[in-house]
């Protein structure tokens, strides 16, 4: 009886130490490698076991090592993307939460601009990017300019529901408690609003990454989807996979400097979670 | 006896309409996949198609629109398509890397792409356009080609800024002098330029040393190997349409037109592409026939590409090519005079 009972928390000890390993913050970083490895693997043994030519689909083991041997090229050209999506990152995320603020307030506003600025965003970028490039050039400009266009609709849709998620009455009590404009803004809607804006930039993180990918297909001198043309033309197809998995691993970088940036700014949220 | 005859002629009309479609069945159909969109610079296609040359031949072509020399490759290679229509440089790197096709007729022997600037650029030779910008279309054959010509001139990779620029934008971006220059087919960019009212100059990437084979014909290995009397047909067929293109440009032109209705650009523009930009380029001083390279310029092809295009210097050249599937009397390439 004793053992059984011994044998039984043992186990029982193993399964919660399993169970804290998956669950804490380790697993956060241990189950995405783990997945990503076993989807590679899998990859490497279809292209092997279906004989499938390099010049249609590299398999892992050629573009990851190009990925090494090409760093430098490759560290260089994602350096020239991530600059833009930065720069039009902060641009989008300005814009996107002061008109996200203003249509809030201004109904006359939301009634004129919004529908404007969804027509405007639904016309493929496909169609933009060649005009972006005809009218600024090819360069900073063009890119930042459509970059930034692209990144402020979700920055923008989701600031509108953050500002008009705070319950009225809570206007009604700041009033009678004498708070300004200002006050008001600081203590009330900012605060219930930023969980919406965060969201916001989260998605506007991946679309800031492909619009400037976009772009750079389009009207580039340098930059990941400069290198991904510039390689397809040499039918160079491990750099083009080891160019796109750059890409991949910069919209993850983006997406992981948001929701850490998140964690400092609205740390209350992580024990809702 | 008025029910007799009407008997007897639907019996007829069976009977013909039943031969008529057991004649259409017997042609073998194909796909032909073009390096691009089409234009004057592939309308010996279209031209054997609207005179009825593959029909002769018992071949029911379909002809599809491309997005660039390598997705056609890629396609061919794939075994998407019976045949494709692609840069020769292309088609030899992706040979190079194991794809298993071959070129079976070399259609184009010079290299009609240039570098082109306005006139009061003043670029005459490479070396004028370092500290230059230079457009170049995104994933166009145009882009190893002149590398090529930058490196056979000792100028280093970064002197000369080259742009990725949507063709569609690349007359506009020289006209209003955003860009020095523009790597591309003449026919797109120099011929509608001076159509404008504006003097374009061209840099041959051929007299620069880049001359290798320009466009050819490909197909699969295994394709080749299960209906080699089909791809002979085909490329005989093929050939007198290229022939065709310079005993008669007006008659190519308006098969282009008639196939490709949504083609904007006027008669007068397109017969100059064709009569100035294409067809003094279907061969060269030592080509034997339309559609047969001469041995030189593979040697050129080979030294060109090992040389300055990236391409693997084991590649077995001759490998990548043959001429079986050409016909014993090849179109003579003599111009009208």
């Amino acid at each position: 009886m004793v053992n059984v009972s011994a044998t039984m928390t043992a186990s029982t000890d193993q399964r919660s130490r399993v169970a804290s390993l998956l669950d804490g913050a380790s697993a956060k970083v241990i189950l995405p490698i783990l997945t990503m490895a076993l989807v590679l693997v899998a990859w490497e043994y279809f292209c092997i076991l279906l004989e499938i030519p390099p010049y249609l689909v590299p398999k892992p083991t050629e573009f990851l090592g190009r990925f090494y041997t090409d760093f430098a090229n490759i560290g260089y050209h994602m350096w020239a993307t991530s600059k833009v999506i930065l720069m039009a990152f902060v641009f989008a995320g300005i814009i996107g939460v002061t008109m996200g603020y203003m249509i809030v307030t201004f109904a006359t506003l939301e009634r004129g601009a919004y529908p404007l600025i969804v027509f405007l965003e639904i016309i493929p970028k496909t169609i933009t990017a060649p005009l972006f490039v005809a009218w600024f050039g090819v360069g900073l400009s063009s890119k930042l300019m459509l970059t930034t266009f692209i990144a402020f609709f979700p920055i923008l849709v989701n600031s509108i529901a953050g500002f008009r998620s705070i319950d009225p009455r809570l206007y009604h009590i700041s009033r009678s408690m004498g708070a300004n404009w200002s006050q008001t803004f600081r203590f009330i809607q900012y605060p219930a609003a930023l969980p919406y804006i965060f969201a916001g930039l989260k998605i506007a993180s991946v679309y800031a990454v492909t619009a400037s990918i976009v772009i750079e297909f389009v009207g580039s001198t340098e930059g990941l989807g400069y290198l991904i043309i510039e390689a397809m033309a040499f039918m160079d197809m491990e750099l083009m996979f080891a160019a796109i998995l750059a890409t991949a691993l910069t919209g993850l970088l983006f997406n992981l400097v948001v929701t850490s940036f998140e964690r400092l700014v609205i740390p209350w949220m992580q024990y809702r979670q | 006896m008025f029910s007799r005859r009407l008997a007897l002629a639907a019996l007829g009309a069976g009977a013909l309409a039943l031969a008529s479609a057991g004649t259409a069945s017997a042609a073998d159909k194909m796909t032909l996949t073009l390096n691009w969109l089409a234009q004057p610079f592939q309308s010996g296609f279209f031209l054997a198609k609207e005179k009825g040359y593959y029909d002769e031949v018992g071949i029911d072509l379909t002809i599809i629109e491309g997005k660039g020399s390598t997705s056609t490759a890629q396609i061919t290679a794939a075994g998407s398509t019976d045949v494709g229509f692609v840069s020769a440089a292309t088609a030899i790197s992706l040979i190079g890397k194991g794809a298993p096709i071959k070129i079976i007729a070399e259609t184009m022997h010079g290299n009609f792409q240039t570098v082109a600037s306005m006139e009061g650029s003043n670029i005459k030779e490479p070396k004028d356009l370092i500290g230059k910008s230079v457009a170049v279309c995104p994933g166009c054959a145009q882009l190893p080609m002149l590398k090529g010509m930058l490196a056979k001139a000792g100028i280093k990779e970064g002197e000369v800024n080259i742009q990725n620029v949507d063709q569609s934008a690349h007359i506009s971006m020289l006209e209003e002098g955003k860009i020095d220059a523009v790597a591309g087919d003449p026919n797109t960019i120099s011929i509608e330029v001076e159509e404008r009212g504006g003097k374009v100059r061209n840099m041959y990437f051929k007299d620069w040393g880049i001359g290798q084979i320009s466009y050819a014909v490909i197909a699969r290995n295994d394709k080749l190997e299960a209906n080699p009397d089909l791809y002979k047909r085909f490329v005989a067929a093929s050939l007198k349409g290229w022939r065709g293109i310079i005993d008669d440009p007006e008659a190519a032109i308006t098969a282009l037109q008639n196939q490709y209705k949504e083609i904007k650009l006027s008669r007068h523009i397109l017969l100059r592409q064709l009569k100035e930009g294409i067809i003094p380029f279907i061969c060269v001083e030592d080509s034997p026939g339309i559609g047969k390279a001469s041995d030189h310029l593979w040697d050129v092809t080979y030294e060109v590409m090992t040389n300055y295009m990236g391409l693997d210097a084991n590649i077995d050249i001759d490998a990548a090519h043959t001429h079986e599937f050409l016909p014993a009397d090849l179109p003579s390439c003599d111009l009208p005079s």
